[in-house]
């Protein structure tokens, strides 16, 4: 049962975007296409599915996030925001240059426990942190956020391979297939396709949904995080990398761009 | 006799008989000394496959979920293969695990040259946080078993499958100074570690006893004590550096750095590997590599003797 609602989760997930604009045009710095790639996915995340208390507590009996692709991490600063981990004075002080980001990197907080840099790595770290919670037998799940094209990387194929076969079904990945490397489309660079089937191969329980309607996200990641599943779950979230500014959509080369100048005005012109 | 990593091993199966909650993760490498770990304890005992990559990775995740964590692979390829890993994880998120790397230098060196860690040194002494052991005895591997359980950094131990000898009391070992001394200060101060202190204690010994002319510095985990190493430094005339490495980045760099940042002037003879005509690729073994290079015991012994 949701708890927010279709609408609510909509208007968060605008309301995310615009701010995640404020933010980093502010520092003229960061990952947007990538970031508004998630941004539903986050949104159903944080408020719908994931169990954490709002303080840090060393117990730390809750689920946990990795995000294998870090260059997406930027859309949880507006969500940590909103959640009240940090004042907007404190967000600013965070991301200015020479300022400090520590606090995200030493998993201060709570459901947030890693998120990559170079890719590939993260997958792994979900796997081990759900073997653990199996030995541990703990009930918290570990969701995981994998790039399309960061599946190029083998370390990747390892991890899969490992949840697979250790049947971590408290592992849960949500795949951002939005088809864009940082070059060109995934499948004019190095087919990834047939790319279910990869998943399947390796003994994975494997979904396909649309990664921007937020019902979807939902009832995919709720049936996902049942119990009994007795296989490491994926979600293969079809989305589009840069969703929400229209002018960006589909078009390669945009891995790292950040609006600039009179850019910005269009920018929150376009948003939707 | 046992060596270091079947000592290493035995005292954490003592330790999780006690009740620790330790994790041995592997990429496909045992030990008879795992034996009995993987037969009374095999929820504890998790490979990963020939997937070093993954070995850093999920052993993160291990330690991140707070369980204690060995992990195990073999040499150099934990290191070389996973160093992207190593660097991301253990060295900038400070994950307290214990890497353990079977065989060290060139002692598996009849595998060839893709079996030789020999730059592994020079590639962990780069990154921040980690701590890099060369167990010269078996009280040093226990001592850092022991550890296991309480360690809040990362560590990486290289084991050398020809070290076996104990000379050491767990009292005169103090792993945060990471080095140990032998003989007395004078003309030469003689810096190594692993299969080296052996032979060289026994050099001193019958050669000096406790005359004021050589003393071995067995720099068994790195970072040292740098202020009481620059004083064992201060006190020689002439340095000898000996390791099974190539000779950028290793130790004898190490010294060098040492006595430029200190301002200290003498004679240092750097003995290691110096592959000028690149890799060892036709069959070797360990005797015929240090023999062509220079630094075979008796070698290292005539060496000693000269700069006495």
């Amino acid at each position: 049962m949701m708890k927010y609602g279709v609408t609510k989760l909509k208007q968060k997930a605008y309301q995310y975007r615009k701010r995640f604009l404020d933010i980093f045009t502010e520092v003229g710095y960061g990952h947007l296409t990538s970031a508004f790639s998630w941004t539903e996915i986050a949104t159903v995340l944080y408020h719908e599915i994931m169990q954490f208390p709002p303080y840090w507590d060393e117990a730390g009996d809750f689920d946990k996030m990795v995000i294998s692709k870090g260059h997406s991490v930027g859309m949880l600063f507006p969500i940590f925001e909103d959640l009240g981990y940090f004042t907007e004075k404190e967000l600013m002080e965070t991301i200015r240059v020479g300022g400090s980001n520590q606090k995200l990197r030493k998993l201060y907080y709570p459901g947030f426990d890693f998120y990559g840099g170079s890719l590939g790595i993260g997958l792994g770290v979900a796997a081990g942190l759900a073997k653990g919670a199996k030995l541990q037998k703990a009930a918290w799940k570990v969701y995981c956020l994998v790039g399309d094209a960061e599946c190029y990387e083998g370390s990747i194929w390892e991890a899969m391979n490992f949840a697979g076969h250790q049947q971590l079904d408290n592992l849960i990945v949500i795949v951002d297939r939005n088809f864009l490397g940082c070059s060109d489309f995934t499948e004019h660079m190095l087919k990834l396709e047939p790319f279910k089937e990869k998943w399947l191969s390796c003994n994975w329980d494997v979904c396909e949904i649309d990664g921007h309607d937020v019902r979807q996200v939902y009832e995919a990641l709720s049936e996902a995080g049942k119990p009994g599943h007795s296989k490491p779950q994926c979600i293969i979230a079809h989305t589009k990398k840069g969703k929400g500014l229209e002018y960006l959509v589909d078009r390669p080369l945009m891995h790292g761009y950040i609006p600039k100048g009179e850019e910005v005005k269009r920018a929150y012109e376009s948003l939707q | 006799m046992l060596s270091v990593r079947d000592a290493f091993f035995n005292q954490i199966f003592s330790q999780v008989s006690q009740g620790e909650d330790i994790v041995i993760i592997t990429s496909d490498l045992g030990a008879p000394s795992l034996d009995d770990f993987r037969k009374y304890y095999p929820e504890r005992y998790i490979s990963v496959g020939i997937a070093e990559q993954s070995l850093i990775s999920v052993a993160t995740g291990l330690s991140l979920s707070g369980k204690k964590v060995v992990a195990y692979g073999l040499n150099p390829f934990p290191i070389t293969r996973a160093y992207d890993q190593i660097r991301s994880l253990l060295a900038e998120l400070n994950v307290p695990i214990t890497l353990c790397g079977l065989n060290a230098g060139l002692c598996s060196a009849e595998a060839g040259y893709t079996h030789m860690p020999i730059e592994d040194m020079g590639m962990m002494r780069m990154l921040s946080n980690v701590r890099m052991f060369n167990p010269s005895d078996t009280c040093i591997a226990e001592k850092l078993a022991k550890e296991v359980p309480t360690c809040t950094y990362p560590r990486y131990i290289r084991f050398d499958k020809g070290v076996t000898e104990t000379f050491y009391n767990e009292e005169n070992i103090n792993l945060h100074t990471g080095f140990t001394t032998y003989g007395q200060p004078g003309n030469l101060c003689v810096v190594t570690f692993g299969c080296f202190i052996s032979p060289i204690r026994k050099t001193i010994s019958q050669h000096f006893g406790m005359e004021n002319k050589v003393q071995l510095i067995d720099l068994f985990g790195l970072p040292v004590d740098v202020e009481q190493l620059v004083k064992c430094l201060q006190s020689a005339r002439k340095v000898l550096t000996i390791e099974e490495n190539v000779l950028a980045g290793g130790i004898g760099s190490y010294i060098l750095e040492l006595l430029s940042d200190y301002g200290m002037s003498k004679p240092v003879k750097r003995l290691g590997l110096q592959l000028k005509n690149g890799y060892y690729n036709a069959f070797t073994n360990r005797e015929y590599i240090r023999k062509s290079q220079g630094f075979t015991e008796s070698d290292i012994e005539k060496v000693i003797l000269e700069m006495a």
